[in-house]
Formats: structure tokens, C-alpha cells, sequence
């Protein structure tokens, strides 16, 4: 293997390494770059870090992109792996590894695996972190107010007159539950009138467009958040029961009678209210499963789907021709071995990011080659010498160059012959290195021409180059540093340029 | 072909003294001999000559250019004129026969490189050397190191030569054939040259004139026939090699000793 | 001799203390002209193309096993230690952070650059300090070709181009090591460790070890090949060179590593 083939691999394998830690450094860390995207917003991110787990079911599925402020709540991006399907109905959480591990988010898959959340949705269920202090803190005072409330029950009940008490209260209780159930059937049907109603209004809402969807699905989530509340002032509630408990323990035993009756009635607004949050439910839970046009209207990802389409495609389409970049430069490169200068200018048509076409011209001293054959006769010595002679030539190059992460690939035409080349970005927008190889069929039997170059960014419009030209070429005098200078206009530069230039025939 | 002139050339190390206002003009297409003692300072004018050594006073003209007041730009053009024979040989170890004598060819550029290896093989062959070009140097005797060091100063064609002991440690035969080599270099190429030796056998018959070297001064220039028959006592004690005479008159006691001891003919070296 | 005698004792250290000054600033200086002439020698023909590539070949492939297995060790000895000190406060699953950012900022350039300061370093001193005693470094000046641009040139580029791909190396080859250990070794759960390694490091943690290298690379050749250059004498003079490009380089190495680190990083 030759001196120049073992350094190339050195180099190479160097590089390769160097590509796998910037892509394993990089935002998408380790989930396969193809993932998609999805946005959950948090009342708190305290202890969460970027490219901290997303686990479904305990399972890694993808990673927290990013972390930042929207309004005064955490937005979190995650990337999700391509395979994982998310439900809609899904919840996440921040969780913590252990008692003081690190922090991951937490996706409980919801009901609805028919309908998953597409890249770019958001998780709009959220349970709040758990706050490991609030949550002893509850703890404790939920079991003082247990332990006080039990104390008060047993010194109520211990005394007969308690016992008796408790006696009538179980009474009642049966009662009241009697009462109950008559209510309840007697008001079904006014229910479900009220139900057909609720129904029919939510026909006339089918105008309703995708903007006032938002709204109610905010109606929906604070109704979640309402009942979130509810079960976050348990403790409140029971110490107030305890409260209540007490004032009962003590009224008892002397309005035995009205207190009957206020227990009762009490019962039966429980029940009036209870058999109303139901119903409320019923509808609510009707509207979700998606029955009832309104239902139909929020939860129907189709119809969601086919619009955010539509608009994709128009965007697509504004984008096409507002997206068309174009790009000139010049560029100059001194080759060291040879003192001579070559010149470059290209233009770039780039229609998007990851795609372009570049035309250009090359103005090579070495662009031609004649060679002769010279024969001489010193001290009776004849030897042939061949001479070779280079002169200057325009020269053509066309290519197609696609763009994978930092990594573009080109082909086409380079320098009036057949040639491929490659670009790697090593610092994005700043250092890019990349190597040409093109006429593959040179003359006089000579080696591909390949070059490696790098170029950097010194500001926006200037950049440098060097490298090394030839660099197989078994002549030596072709093979050869070189340096240079260019400069690159986008075409926003070029607008401004032109405009300043008055254009009068 | 360039005349070399050089006036009131003084070189010294520390406070040592080596060259002291050294005058000697080497006329073009002519070979000079210098002589002189052993650690006189031959090897040292070369060096200034060859702008390797800074001179302190004087100077050295090339074709009417002082070296001297040149910078190291110029002196780069001014040295591709010329080749040059180290005593030790210097050849690069690292580097088999081949590239050594090829070196300056692909440095300049001056063949493509398939003709460089008959190039070689021609200047490998006027030393009397054959298909020893992929050997190191470190696989030569002391004389073949020479013999290579030779070619490698010829390859390039210079037009300017210095020889620094081009004969030492070789065998009669091949020092006559090195002779012969540097007279044709001079007749067929018309080579200005300077040489070194202390062979005088070989003094006498490749130089067109021999320059004596003695405390930092030439004392004596004149044709091989004159200096042979000089009347100059240092000059004629030098070239018939006897011990006893106005050079080693300082050494009477080394002299002395050496006889009482009954070393056979021993020459100062060293 | 009698002089020095007379002199008390302070003004003695001071006069020595002055001249080591002097002489280290006059030093300072040379280096700094032998890298111009570096500089002035990269821009005229012709390039010394196959030097750079025998001098890459030297300074990087030959040095890879070093400087491999240097990383190696550094990384298992990095994932030890800091897991016994981290067991101490339920912390051992930050270990491969703390090994991947040990190795890319600090240790990887830092010994790859001393391994290569103990074994390049002495090296182009000797070879050169070689060429200088026999008039080798002459030679090449009467064959047309300056003997920076031909020598220390090449050795300059090679060096610094190759320093950072051998980090990249010792870099890989670190963390590797520090994961054998924390996973085969100590029990570590191998998807966490190497979860760890990746999440706190970042572009800057590697690019700024490189960068690091590079310039340890440029360090090394430049006063090695100094002290090759200027070496004096016959064999006794070359092992000085050696000893001295040697000694100097490693200094270079870990003066410059630390005001970098605080400078720029
Ligand atoms: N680089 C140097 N530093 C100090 N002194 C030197 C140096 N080079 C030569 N000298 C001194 O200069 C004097 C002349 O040396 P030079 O090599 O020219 O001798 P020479 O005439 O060539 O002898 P020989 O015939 O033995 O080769 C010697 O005394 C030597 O000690
Ligand atoms: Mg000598």
C-alpha cells in the first residue's frame, strides 16, 4: 500500500469517527434522525435537560429536543422515534428515575391507537410533576388530619348515645339513597331530552371552523384541569370533613330530629347534583367518542388531517417558487507548485435546501496538454526527452448535488469531463471540506484528477480556500498545494446589488 | 563562465582566527587547486564561497555578484550554479543512492520523472559506480560515499564545482578515474571549478593552477609546474611532503618525539 | 573565575537568573523566526507533498498504537475512579459524562500530545540533529533547497494536521475503554452509561480538544526541529538536542494547554 493511500485512511477513519460524534452529540443524540417531531407544553421543566428520555410504557421511544419558555410555560420539543405511534388521547408526565434519578418524560399511552398524533401535533394532556417536597408535605398533613378525624369518630361512636346515632345516620342514609334512585328514574327522561337538545345545538355549530376547534379543546382541557383540582384538594377536603364530622358529633345528640331532615335533604341535592355531573359526563364522554356532529367536528382527525394537507400542499407550493435560491461566486486559487492562478465562478440554483444545480466556469492554465517528443545529443549520449507543455483553457462544469444532513453529494460535469464530488460540513455555515474526482479518462495515461479542498467562511460574503490539487497524479510538478479567495453573493445580496445599479436603457 | 574573485576574506570562530584577509581569483572554465595543511581552513572557504558560512570581512565575487552583501533569496538563485562535493560526503541518509544523486533533478524539476533514472544511471556510471542505486548509504564504504557524493554534485549540471577532497580514500586506479572525470568536466563543459586535495599526485594533474592556503592567507598562486619548482620554502616543504621545514618548525617537538619513539613516517592528520 | 569569587552571593543568582531570562527570550525568538521562515517556505514552490505524507505517516500512523493505547487506559482508569468517588453520593450513572468530558476536553489532546512530544519530538531532534553534525542540512543547500521548507516545514503541517485526528482516536478509543470498565467491570448499565456519555457532551467539548491538539502538534514540531537544527557537535550534541526538544516540547504541551483553557475555552 503506498505512503499516500495509508495516510488517506488514517484521515478517513479519523473523519468517520468525527462524523459519529457530531451526529451522536447532535440534537437528535441517538434516535434515528427520521423521527418526527411533537410539542408538549408543562406548568414546570424544573430538572428535566435536553435529550433526556422520552419513555412510553417504560420503553425509550425518543428524546427531549429542546426546552424553552412559551408565555410562562415550559414548551418542550420532543424528537419520537419514526416506528412509535403516539394515541391522541395520550398523557405525559416528567418522571424521575428512581427517588433522585434523572428526569424523563413519560408518555401513558392513551385509549385511542386509531388515531395517532401526526409530527409537528402536540400532547395536550399533561399531568403536572410531582414535587417530591409538596407530596411529602401532603402526606403528612393528610395523615394528621386522618389520624385527628379517626380519633374524633371513635370518641363520638364510643359513647352510646354515638352509637345510637350512628344507628339513625345509617338509617337515613338508606332513606336518602331510596329517594335517590326515585329521582333519578323520574328525571330520565327530562335528561335525555336535554341531551337531544344539547344534541341538536351541536348540529348547528358544523360551521364552526378549525380556529374555534382550539378553543374547545381549552374548554375541554380546563374542564380536565377542573376535575384535576378536585383531586388535588382531597386533603383540604377531608380536613373539612373532619371539620364537619366534629360539628355533626356534637349537634347530634340534640337535634337528632332536624338533623335527620337537613341529611336528608342534603341527600337528595347530592343527588339532584350528582345525577347532572353525570349526565354532563354522558354528553362530555359522547362528544370525545366522537358521536354527535360537534364530536365528530373536535375529535375527527381525518378531516383535521385533510386540511392541514391542503395546506401543507399550497405552502409547498408558495414555498416552491418563493424557495429558489440562487447563489453566485468567484473564486481565485493560486496552485503553489506551479505559481499559476485558476479561476472559478459558479452559479447555484437551489430550489430547496437539500437539492441544487450548479453551472459554472473554470479558467485553467493547466487546462490543456501538448507533448513532443525532443530528441538531444550531449558527449555521444542520445536521449529522448519528452516535453510537456501546458496551456490555458476555458472549461465548463455542471452538476447536480442532493444534500443528506451535513453531507452533499454532486455529479455532473466538473471541469468539461465526467466527475463526482463530495462536501461535508464540519462547522455548519463556516468550514466545509470536500473532495472532486473527474477526468477519468485523462491523456497519456495519467491518474484521475482528484482534489480535496476545504473552504471557510471568514464573513458572509468572503470565504477561503486550500488544499491540494491532483493529488494521485504521478507528475509531480501537477500534483499541488493551493489557496485562494473567493466571494459568494446569495441572492438577496445580488437584489440589493442590482437594485443600487440604475437599470436605464 | 563565471570568474570567482575573492578579496580580504576573514572568517573567524570565536577568536580563532581561520581565514585573515584571503585573496584569490579562480578564473572561469579553469580548475584550481588549493592545498594547505590539515585544518588551515580549506573546507571553511568553500562553505564561504557557498554562502553556507557567513563570512566576517570581505568579499566574494560570482560573475561580478558579492555574495557576501546578497540575502538568502538571491542566494538561492546563486547556488543552483553550483555543486558541490562534501568531504564527509553528506549524503542523505535517509535517502537510498538513487535519490540522493536524483535529488536536486526532482527538486528543480529539470527531467520528467522517467528520465530521471537514466539520468542517474549515467552520472552513477562517470564515477564507476553500477546498480548500487537502490542501496542506503549506510550499505557503502567510505569510498563509494564519496564516489556518490560526486554524482550527486554533478547531476544537475552545475557550472560551478567545488571539490572538497574528491581522491581521499580511494584506490589509485579509481582516484585516476576521478581525475579524469573532473579534467572532461572542465574540457567538454567548460566548468569553472575549485578542488581540495592534499594528493598531490592528483594536484598536478587536474589543476590549471594550485592556490597554497597558510594562516588564513594564500601564500602562493601558480601553475602545477611552477608551484612544483616554487622557491617559496612553505610552499616547497608542503608539495615534497617533508617533515622538517618552516610549517612544522612550531612542531619541532612533536617531530622530535615521533623520531625518538621510532614511529615510521608519520604524517600529521587530524 | 577569581572574578565571580568576589561577588556576593545574591548578585551571582541574579546575574544567572538574568542571562537564563535572556537566553530563554532570545530562544523564544529564534523559534519564532523559524516558524516564519516556515511560513514564507509554504507559499513558494514546490510543495513539499511527499514529505508531508512520509511526515504524516511518522508523526500519526506510527504513533496511533501509543497514543491508543495511552487513551485506553486513561478512559478505564478515568471510569475507576471516578466510579468509587461517585458510589459515595448515588452519582455513579454521571461517570460516563464525566469520562467522555475528561477525555474530549483534557486528557485525549494532553497525552496524546505528551506521547507524541516523547516519541516524534525526540525523534525529528535526533534526525535532523543527525543531519546537522554531518553536514547533511549543508548539503541540502547547496542542492538548491532550503532546508526549513524541506525539513521543519513538512514535519510543522504533518504534526499539526495529525494531532487532532489522533485525538479523535484517543478520543473514541477513551470512552470505549471507560465503558468496558463501567459496564464489565463495575456493573454499569450499558444503554444508561452510553446515554450519559453522549447527552452533556457537546460540538465545543470535542472541536476545542482538537483545536488543542492542533496546536500541540505545531508546538512539538517547531521546537523539536529547532533544537535539531541548532544542535552542535558530533553524537553528544544530537542527545542533547533530543533531550532538550523533548523536555521543551512537553513543557510547550502543558503551558499552552492551560492558558488556552482558560483564553479561550
Ligand atoms: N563550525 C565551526 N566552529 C568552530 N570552529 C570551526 C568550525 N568549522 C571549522 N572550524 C575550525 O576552522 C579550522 C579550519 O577548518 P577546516 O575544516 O576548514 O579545515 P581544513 O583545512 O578543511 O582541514 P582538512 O584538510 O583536515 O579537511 C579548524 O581549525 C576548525 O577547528
Ligand atoms: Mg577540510
Amino acid at each position: 500500500m503506498s505512503r499516500e493511500a495509508k495516510v488517506g485512511i488514517f484521515v478517513i477513519l479519523g473523519l468517520v469517527i468525527l462524523m459519529y460524534f457530531t451526529f451522536r452529540v447532535s440534537k437528535w443524540g441517538g434516535v434515528a434522525a427520521r423521527g418526527y417531531k411533537l410539542t408538549v407544553d408543562f406548568e414546570s421543566a424544573a430538572g428535566l435537560e435536553p435529550k433526556a428520555d422520552v419513555k412510553m410504557a417504560g420503553v425509550p421511544v425518543g428524546k427531549v429536543e429542546e426546552i424553552r419558555l412559551v408565555g410562562d410555560r415550559a414548551r418542550l420539543d420532543l424528537r419520537i422515534d419514526g416506528k412509535t405511534r403516539i394515541p391522541v388521547d395520550s398523557v405525559a408526565s416528567i418522571q424521575t428515575q428512581g427517588l433522585l434519578g434523572e428526569k424523563y418524560v413519560e408518555i401513558t399511552p392513551g385509549k385511542r391507537s386509531d388515531q395517532t398524533l401526526p409530527p409537528g401535533g402536540r400532547v395536550a394532556n399533561t399531568v403536572p410533576p410531582l414535587n417530591l417536597d409538596e407530596m411529602i408535605r401532603k402526606f403528612s398533613m393528610m395523615s394528621d388530619d386522618i389520624k385527628r378525624f379517626t380519633e374524633t369518630l371513635s370518641g363520638t361512636l364510643g359513647t352510646e348515645e354515638g352509637k345510637q346515632a350512628l344507628a339513625e345516620i345509617i338509617r337515613n342514609i338508606r332513606e336518602a339513597s331510596a329517594v335517590l334512585r326515585n329521582v333519578s328514574t323520574a328525571n330520565e327522561d327530562r335528561l335525555n331530552r336535554i341531551l337531544a337538545n344539547v344534541d341538536r345545538l351541536s348540529t348547528d355549530l358544523q360551521d364552526i371552523s378549525s380556529v374555534n376547534k382550539e378553543d374547545l379543546r381549552a374548554t375541554m382541557a380546563n374542564f380536565r384541569a377542573f376535575s384535576q383540582t378536585l383531586k388535588e384538594q382531597t386533603p383540604g377536603l377531608a380536613s373539612k370533613l373532619e371539620t364537619m364530622g366534629d360539628q355533626v358529633g356534637g349537634v347530634v345528640g340534640e337535634n337528632r330530629e332536624n338533623i335527620k331532615e337537613s341529611i336528608a335533604n342534603l341527600k337528595q341535592a347530592f343527588g339532584k347534583l350528582d345525577n347532572t355531573l353525570s349526565a354532563a359526563e354522558r354528553v362530555m364522554a359522547k362528544i370525545e367518542r366522537g358521536e354527535g356532529t360537534l364530536g365528530k367536528l373536535v375529535n375527527d382527525n381525518t378531516t383535521v388531517g385533510s386540511l392541514n394537507d391542503a395546506l401543507e400542499g399550497i405552502n409547498r407550493y408558495v414555498r416552491k417558487t418563493e424557495s429558489l435560491k440562487t447563489f453566485l461566486d468567484y473564486r481565485l486559487e493560486y496552485l503553489a507548485e506551479s505559481s499559476e492562478y485558476k479561476h472559478y465562478v459558479n452559479l447555484r440554483l437551489q430550489p430547496s435546501p437539500d437539492k441544487y444545480y450548479l453551472i459554472g466556469v473554470v479558467d485553467d492554465p493547466r487546462g490543456k496538454l501538448t507533448s513532443q517528443s525532443v530528441t538531444t545529443t550531449t558527449d555521444g549520449v542520445t536521449s529522448r526527452q519528452q516535453q510537456d507543455a501546458y496551456s490555458n483553457k476555458l472549461k465548463i462544469s455542471a452538476q447536480v448535488a442532493k444534500r443528506f444532513y451535513g453531507l452533499t453529494l454532486r455529479g455532473g460535469v466538473i471541469e468539461s469531463t465526467g466527475g463526482v464530488g463530495a462536501d461535508y460540513e464540519v462547522i455548519p455555515e463556516k468550514l466545509t471540506v470536500g473532495i472532486d474526482a473527474f477526468d477519468f479518462a485523462r491523456k497519456g495515461n495519467r491518474q484521475p484528477h482528484l482534489k480535496a479542498f476545504g473552504n471557510y467562511d471568514i464573513v458572509k460574503n468572503l470565504f477561503i480556500t486550500g488544499g491540494v490539487d491532483d493529488i494521485i497524479s504521478k507528475d509531480k510538478n501537477l500534483r499541488s498545494f493551493f489557496f485562494g479567495l473567493g466571494i459568494k453573493f446569495a441572492d438577496d445580496d445580488l437584489k440589493t446589488v442590482l437594485g443600487a445599479v440604475p437599470l436605464r436603457p | 563562465m563565471p570568474t570567482i574573485e575573492i578579496r580580504g576574506l576573514t572568517k573567524r570562530f570565536g577568536n580563532k582566527v581561520v581565514l585573515d584577509g584571503l585573496d584569490l581569483t579562480v578564473p572561469g572554465g579553469r580548475n584550481t587547486v588549493v592545498i594547505g595543511g590539515s585544518g588551515t581552513g580549506k573546507s571553511v572557504l568553500l562553505k564561504c564561497v557557498l554562502g553556507l558560512l557567513r563570512a566576517d570581512e570581505g568579499e566574494i565575487r560570482i560573475g561580478g555578484e558579492d555574495v557576501m552583501k546578497m540575502d538568502e533569496r538571491e542566494l538561492v538563485r546563486v547556488r543552483r550554479r553550483f555543486g558541490m562535493l562534501f568531504q564527509g560526503a553528506a549524503l542523505f541518509d535517509s535517502m537510498n543512492v538513487e535519490d540522493n544523486v536524483a535529488f536536486a533533478l526532482r527538486r528543480l524539476h529539470k527531467y520528467p520523472e522517467r528520465q530521471i533514472r537514466n539520468v542517474v544511471e549515467e552520472k552513477l556510471a562517470m564515477v564507476g559506480l553500477y546498480n548500487i542505486q537502490s542501496l542506503m548509504p549506510s550499505e557503502l564504504s567510505g569510498g563509494m560515499k564519496k564516489r556518490v557524493g560526486l554524482a550527486r554534485a554533478i547531476a544537475s549540471e552545475p557550472e560551478i564545482l567545488l571539490y572538497d577532497e574528491p581522491t581521499t580514500g580511494l584506490d589509485p586506479i579509481m582516484a585516476d578515474v576521478i581525475n579524469e572525470l573532473i579534467i572532461r568536466l572542465r574540457v567538454s563543459l567548460g566548468v569553472t571549478s575549485i578542488s581540495i586535495t592534499h594528493d598531490m599526485k592528483s594536484a598536478y594533474k587536474i589543476a590549471d593552477h594550485i592556490a597554497m592556503l597558510y594562516k588564513g592567507k594564500i601564500i602562493e598562486v601558480a601553475t602545477a609546474e611552477e608551484i612544483r619548482h616554487s622557491t617559496n620554502p612553505v610552499v616547497s616543504q608542503f608539495v615534497e611532503g617533508r617533515a622538517q621545514g618552516p610549517i612544522t618548525a612550531e612542531h619541532e617537538e612533536f617531530i622530535r618525539f615521533v623520531r625518538r619513539g621510532g614511529g615510521s613516517g608519520v604524517q600529521e592528520e587530524q | 573565575m577569581a572574578d565571580e569569587r568576589k561577588k556576593n552571593g545574591i548578585s551571582l543568582v541574579l546575574e544567572h537568573l538574568g542571562t537564563t531570562a535572556y537566553r530563554m527570550v532570545e530562544e523564544l525568538g529564534n523559534v519564532f523566526v523559524l516558524f516564519l521562515q516556515c511560513v514564507t517556505g509554504l507559499v513558494r514552490p514546490p510543495s513539499e507533498f511527499r514529505n508531508i505524507m512520509k511526515q504524516m505517516e511518522e508523526v500519526g500512523i506510527r504513533s496511533l498504537p501509543v497514543v491508543l493505547v495511552t487513551a485506553m487506559f486513561t478512559g478505564m482508569v478515568l471510569a475507576l475512579q471516578s466510579w468509587s468517588g461517585f458510589q459515595r453520593f448515588q452519582a455513579t450513572h454521571f461517570v460516563g459524562s464525566v469520562v467522555a468530558l475528561s477525555i474530549t476536553r483534557e486528557l485525549g489532546p494532553v497525552f496524546a500530545g505528551l506521547m507524541v512530544s516523547g516519541r516524534v519530538g525526540a525523534a525529528m531532534a535526533a534526525e535532523l540533529g543527525t543531519m546537522k553534525v554531518t553536514e547533511q542540512i549543508d548539503a541540502l543547500v547547496t542542492l538548491a533547497t532550503n532546508p526549513v521548507k524541506y525539513l521543519v516545514l513538512p514535519r510543522v503541517i504533518a504534526a499539526t494536521a495529525v494531532l487532532p485526528v489522533l485525538v479523535i482516536f484517543a478520543d473514541f478509543v477513551g470512552i470505549l475503554g471507560g465503558y468496558f470498565v463501567a459496564v464489565y467491570l463495575l456493573g454499569a448499565n450499558p444503554y444508561l452509561y452510553v446515554n450519559k456519555t453522549y447527552q452533556y457532551l457537546t460540538f465545543t467539548d470535542i472541536y476545542t480538544g482538537l483545536i488543542k491538539a492542533a496546536v500541540f502538534g505545531f508546538l512539538i514540531a517547531l521546537i523539536s526541529c529547532y533544537n535539531g537544527f541548532n544542535a552542535e557537535g558530533g553524537a553528544q550534541g544530537v542527545g542533547r538536542a533530543t533531550t532538550r526538544a523533548v523536555v521543551a516540547s512537553s513543557m510547550a504541551v502543558l503551558v499552552s494547554d492551560y492558558f488556552m483553557t482558560s483564553f479561550m475555552f
